[in-house]
Order: C-alpha cells, then structure tokens, then sequence
C-alpha cells in the first residue's frame, strides 16, 4: 500500500501544473507581464544607479577640478604676494638709494652753494681790484692824478646826503640852462667832493634823439659843461670833475613822446661806483 | 603822386634763401613826380642760365638800379626775353609797342673756374642800333657788382653823368649799446662788418680817396675819433681829447680832417691830420658849432653852430680866416650841411612842423628843395655823382637807409639785415676797388 501512496503522491506532485487552478493562460501572461514590468523596474533602477553614479563621477570630477583651481589660485596669489613683496622690497632699495642720492645731492648743492658764494666773494673782491686797477690804469692812460682813485657806494652816498641819490638834471628842448630847482641838488654834489677829494665824477651830457646827432653831441656837452661850470663855482677842484656827452646815443627812453624825450634831455653825475 | 613800381616789389618778394650777407629787407621805390620826361628804358632778362636767385640776376639788379633815377622810366617784363634773338638783336616794333625808346639786353656765361662774362647791349630803337655794347668779365662772386657797373655806363651813356650804382656805403647798426660799423653796396647788398663795438659809433665818413672810414666811437667811455683803413682793418685814433671828440669831416685830399671837439671849451670846429698830429683850431667862438663839411674845392667849409640862438648852417673859409657866414635863414633848425660833389649846394635837414627833412639848398640862388617827408630824417650823404643822396630815417621807431633822388623825385629803402640802422654815408666812385679784394675772398657765390 506504501507502494501506491507514493504513486498516488508522485502523481499528485507532478499533476499540479495541470490543475486549473495552478496554471492557465491569463496567469501567464500576468505573470509574464508581472515578469516583464519586474525586468523593467530592474532595468530603470539600473539605469538611475548609473545615472546617479555618472553624477557621482562628474561631483568627483567638478570637486578636483574646483580643487585644482583654488590650488591654482593659491599658487597665483601665492606668486603674486610675492611679486608684491619683491616690488616691496625693490621700491625700498630705491627709496633708501634715492634718499641717499638726495643726501649726496644735497650735500653736494650745499658745498656747490657754498663754492658758489666763495667764488662770487672772490669774483667781487677781484671785481673790486679789477675796478680799481682799471680806475688806475684809467687814471695813467688819461694822464690824470692818481691820487683821483676814489670810489663810492649807494650807501655811502646815501648816508652822505639823501641829496646825492638824485643825480639827473634835467632840461627843456634844445636847452642847456639848469632850472633853479636843481641848486641844492648840485650844492650837495660840491659838498661832497669837496669833503671827498679823491672821488672823480664824469659829468654825462645826454639828448633826445630828435634832430642831427653831431649837434645833439655839441648840446649834451653843453649841458655837462653848464652843470661842470656851476660845480666849480662851488669850489670843487677841477681835476674832479669831467663832462662828457653821449649826444642822443643813450637814452634812457625810448619812446616817440615828450614823456621818452624829457628823459633823455639830462646830465647824469656820474660817481665811480665800488 | 606816389607810385610804387611793382617789378622792385616783386624783387622783394622774390628773395629766396640768401647767403647772410645780401640779406636785405624789401625793396621798394616810390616814384614821387611824374614820369612824363623819363625816359623809357626795357630791361631784358639776360639769354644764358643764370643759376643765382632772380634777384640777382643782372637784368633785375640793372633794372633796380635805373629805376633809382630821376632820369628813366624802368620797363620791365618777363615776356621781353622772347622778343631778343640770342645775338642780341631786339624786336623793335614790339619794343616801341611797349612804349620803350631804349633796350637794355645781354648774355650771361659762367665757366667751370667760378668766371662770368656778361656781353651787354644798350640799344636806341630810333637809330635801330646799338649804342653802348661791351663785355664785362669777372669773379662770379661779384656779379651784383658787374651788373651795377653796366648800370654805371648806361647812367653815363643817357645823361652824361657817371653812374653810381657800383659804389658802396657805409652806416652804422645798432643793438643795444652795441655797434657795427658795416659797409655794403649802394642797394644795400653784399655788406662786411668793418668793426663791432660795445658801445655806440657814430658819424662814419668814407674818405675821398675811398681807402679809410673815420668815425666816432664811444668804447674808451669817451667819444673819440678814428680812422679805419678799409682795406687791411687796421685802425687808429685821430682825437681823444677831453670831451667831445666828434663829427669827422674829409678834406677833399683825404690828408686832414675837420672834428669838433669840446677840449678848450664847448664844442668847436679844429682841423688835424688824418694820423693826428698838428692838431689847428679853425674858429674861436663862444657858441657851439659841429659837423664841418669840406667843399670839394677844399676852399670852404660848412658846419652847424648855435650862435643865433638855434642851430643854424654857416660857411667858413676852410683856414679860417674872415668870419664865418650864415646861410641858412628858414626855420629854427638846420643842421647837417654836406657839400654836393659839385660844390654848388648842399644837403642839410631841416625841422618843419615838428619833422626833420633832407633838403637842399642852392649855395648861388639860397633856393631850397624839400626832398623827404619821413618824421626822422638825418646824416644826408651824396651819391658821388651828385645824383642821389643817402639817409637815415625812422619807420615805426627803427632806424632805416633811405635813398633819394636829389631832384626828390624818386625815393627808395635800403634793405638793411639789422634792426636798428643808423649814420650813413656813400663812398666815393673808388671805394669799392679796395673792397673787391675782399669779396672774391667770402664764401657767398655771387
């Protein structure tokens, strides 16, 4: 009887699938259906996981590089931090060159000023010597006293008598006669040489330029000598005292007008100036 | 009447790039009286390849040179040339077309050694030849002077009169306190610095014999005269005595001069050997009396004194004896007496109405003729023909070198390189051989 339940069950086992209720078709093709969404479902989560892992990558890939230009940048800012410190460092030196130069050069201006103001000193005095030895030499060549070898300041002349800052007589057209207005003008010139026998004055005869320039010489020497003449009548001493004209070659204006011409109608006293 | 004839203008405007020694300002020449009796000359441009700028060329200098005088009408034109055959033969109906009696035509040749020669012709249309017609040859450098010789020998043939476009003159340039004593052609051109001072020189005066310049230099501080030899520079003082040293005037022998000088008292009249020595007063008087101007005779002299009151003009016997006489009567002022070369008036200026003018004055008849009308004319000079008179002017407060026409018909400017221009005088007729010397030595290539 054994033998048959085994039948009976290896039949029933193996009958199953062709039991109505185990297997029709509709439950195929559900199950094929089932089957077919399962492999796509499989096949969409496949898909994702590799779009997801492609994103991953690219994350990775976007990371490095992000990375790799901040460290880029860091390099740069890096080298530029340097660049700046070297030019720090150079515009220093130059500074601290340019300073010493400045030092050097100022130091250097200074002693040039100071050789400068000695030389000018030096140039003055010899200045001074060559006057008075030109004054000598003068004096020699023209045949006149020596003893003539007087000179004299602004400030001398000024401290002397305000008076004598006030050298130009001045006159009318084709006129020598002196205005009255001149006498203490004059008297304060006699006074001087006459205090001052050394100092030798050049009486300067002057014309405007109008008219023939040989007679403008006769006037200016006339007007010199007018002024001459009433210096000796004062009691300066003749070898003090000598006129010449310049005609109308020395104006003082040079205008076309009464005002440029009254200008230059005039004797200029002359003092031999240190 | 005033015209202006355009063809010296255009000469003027026609200077190119110069060498600095013809430097000149424009040239222009007022025609003051008619032109009814001048007579009418054509000036042809010269066949032959003149390489020098067209104010040099020899036609344009002769024709300049004509146009000074009293005595032509200048007819000048560019279409002339093509009416002259290259032998020189002139197209008469056109020439009288053009109203000319005269041609003036000519060839122009330069060789390789710096040698021109200039064939020129002086043609009468009404006798259809020729009447003046030769060759001049010479260093190219002098070709200006060539031309004016031409200029000479046509002044000489029409009137009779010599020429004396080929003479030179003198002047002084200022700058400031500085001078040059600077001589040059009669036109101004071809000019050599004589001597250059730091102060003023004045009243220069050619010597008759043409071989030294006196004039006043101021450089000693004092005026004092000089004599200059033109020809080898060198120089030495006449006067310096104290004072006034000033307005040298030549004996007609160029031996002596007569200055004025300030050394006895104001200025006076003295006459002195051109070395200095023998120094003579001529007159003692008690005014001031300048500027002596010998007579061509050597017998007189004239110069300016105050005397009357005013500066007036006086002869003198030249030794001074008698006493001196007064010949100038119009006016306050009259200064500046030069003798003509014929001895027979003289050149003074005059102030009218507040202006200094050049005029004449007839030593026999006292007639006067006004010759200029600038604000500042002064230091006239004749032309040693007589024929012209040289003087310095005034233009916008400048000194300037006028000429003039000694009928005062004619006037012109002397273009002048320096700004400030003063104290001309003209050479006599031989001035210029002791200079041709020293042109042939310049680097200019005319």
């Amino acid at each position: 009887m054994g033998k048959y339940l085994v039948i009976v069950l290896i039949v029933l086992l193996s009958g199953c699938n062709y039991l109505p209720w185990r297997d029709t078709p509709a439950k195929r093709a559900e199950r094929e259906r089932a089957e077919e969404m399962r492999r796509q479902e499989e096949a969409r989560r496949q898909q994702e996981q590799a779009r997801r892992q492609e994103e991953a990558r690219q994350r990775l890939q976007e990371e490095v590089r992000r990375q790799e230009e901040a460290r880029r940048q860091e390099v740069m800012r890096e080298e530029e931090a340097r660049r700046q410190e070297e030019a720090r460092r150079q515009e220093e030196i130059r500074q601290e060159r340019a300073r010493r130069e400045e030092l050097v050069r100022r130091q250097e201006e200074e002693r040039r000023q100071a050789e400068e103001a000695r030389r000018l000193e030096e140039e003055r005095r010899l200045e001074e010597a060559r006057r008075i030895e030109e004054r000598r030499r003068q004096l020699m060549e023209d045949d006149e006293d020596p003893s003539l070898i007087g000179m004299v300041t602004e400030e001398q002349l000024r401290k002397a008598n305000p008076l004598l800052l006030e050298r130009s007589i001045y006159y009318e057209f084709d006129r020598y006669d002196i205005k009255p207005n001149y006498a203490t003008i004059i008297a304060a010139h006699a006074k001087f040489l006459v205090q001052h026998p050394t100092v030798k004055i050049f009486l300067e005869g002057n014309a405007d330029d109008r008219g023939s320039p040989d007679y403008n010489i006769a006037l200016g020497q006339r007007r010199a000598g007018g002024v001459h003449g009433a210096l000796l009548a004062l009691g300066v001493p003749a070898k003090q005292i000598e006129s010449v004209s310049y005609g109308a070659e020395r104006p003082v204006a040079f205008g076309q007008d009464e005002g440029s011409w009254a200008k230059n109608r005039r004797t200029d006293i002359a003092y031999p100036m240190r | 009447m005033r015209n202006v004839c355009n063809g010296l203008i255009l000469a003027g405007a026609l200077a190119l790039v110069l060498p600095s020694g013809w430097l000149r300002a424009q040239v222009t020449v007022d025609v003051v009286g008619g032109v009814g009796d001048r007579v009418p000359v054509a000036v042809v441009q010269f066949h032959g390849s003149e390489s020098q700028p067209a104010e040099h060329r020899v036609a344009n200098v002769i024709a300049r040179d004509l146009m000074q005088s009293s005595a032509f009408k200048v007819l000048q034109s560019d279409a002339h040339a093509a009416h002259v055959d290259d032998k020189g033969n002139a197209d008469t109906d056109y020439f009288k077309a053009q109203g000319a009696d005269l041609v003036v035509a000519g060839s122009f040749a330069q060789d390789q050694a710096g040698n021109v020669r200039i064939g020129f012709a002086l043609i009468d249309l009404a006798k259809g030849q020729a009447v003046l017609e030769d060759t001049i040859k010479g260093p190219a450098s002098a070709v200006r002077h060539h031309a004016h010789t031409i200029s000479d020998r046509i002044h000489q043939a029409l009137t009779g009169t010599p020429g004396a476009y080929s003479t030179r003159i003198c002047y002084v340039a200022r700058s400031g306190d500085g001078s040059e004593l600077v001589v040059s052609d009669a036109d101004g051109y071809n000019l050599r610095v004589l001597y250059r001072a730091n102060a003023p020189i004045m009243s220069p005066r050619w010597s008759p014999d043409g071989r030294r310049i006196a004039y006043v230099s101021f450089e000693r501080q004092r005026p004092r005269v000089y004599v200059h030899d033109v020809t080898d520079g060198k120089r030495h003082v006449v006067a310096k005595f104290r004072g006034t040293n000033s307005a040298p005037a030549w004996s007609p022998d160029s031996k002596t001069l007569a200055v004025a000088l300030s050394k006895d008292s104001d200025s006076q009249i003295y006459v002195v050997n051109a070395d200095g020595s023998n120094l003579r007063r001529l007159m003692t008087t008690r005014s001031r009396d300048t500027e002596p101007s010998f007579s061509p005779d050597g017998r007189h002299i004239l110069f300016t004194s105050d005397r009357s009151g005013q500066p007036q003009i006086y002869r003198v016997a030249a030794n001074g004896s008698g006493s001196a006489e007064r010949m100038t009567f119009e006016g306050s002022y009259n200064a500046s007496p030069r003798y003509s070369p014929d001895g027979k008036s003289f050149a003074f200026v005059q102030q009218r109405g507040g202006r200094y003018n050049v005029a004449i004055q007839n030593l026999a008849t006292g007639e006067i003729q006004y010759l200029t009308s600038g604000h500042e004319d002064r230091y006239p000079a004749f032309a040693p023909n007589g024929k012209s008179i040289l003087y310095a002017t005034e233009v916008n407060g400048r000194g300037r070198l006028g000429g003039t026409a000694t009928d005062g018909r004619t006037r012109w400017d002397i273009g002048v390189r320096a700004q400030d221009v003063r104290g001309p005088d003209w050479g006599p007729f031989t001035a210029h051989r002791w200079e041709i010397a020293q042109w042939e030595n310049t680097s200019s290539s005319y």
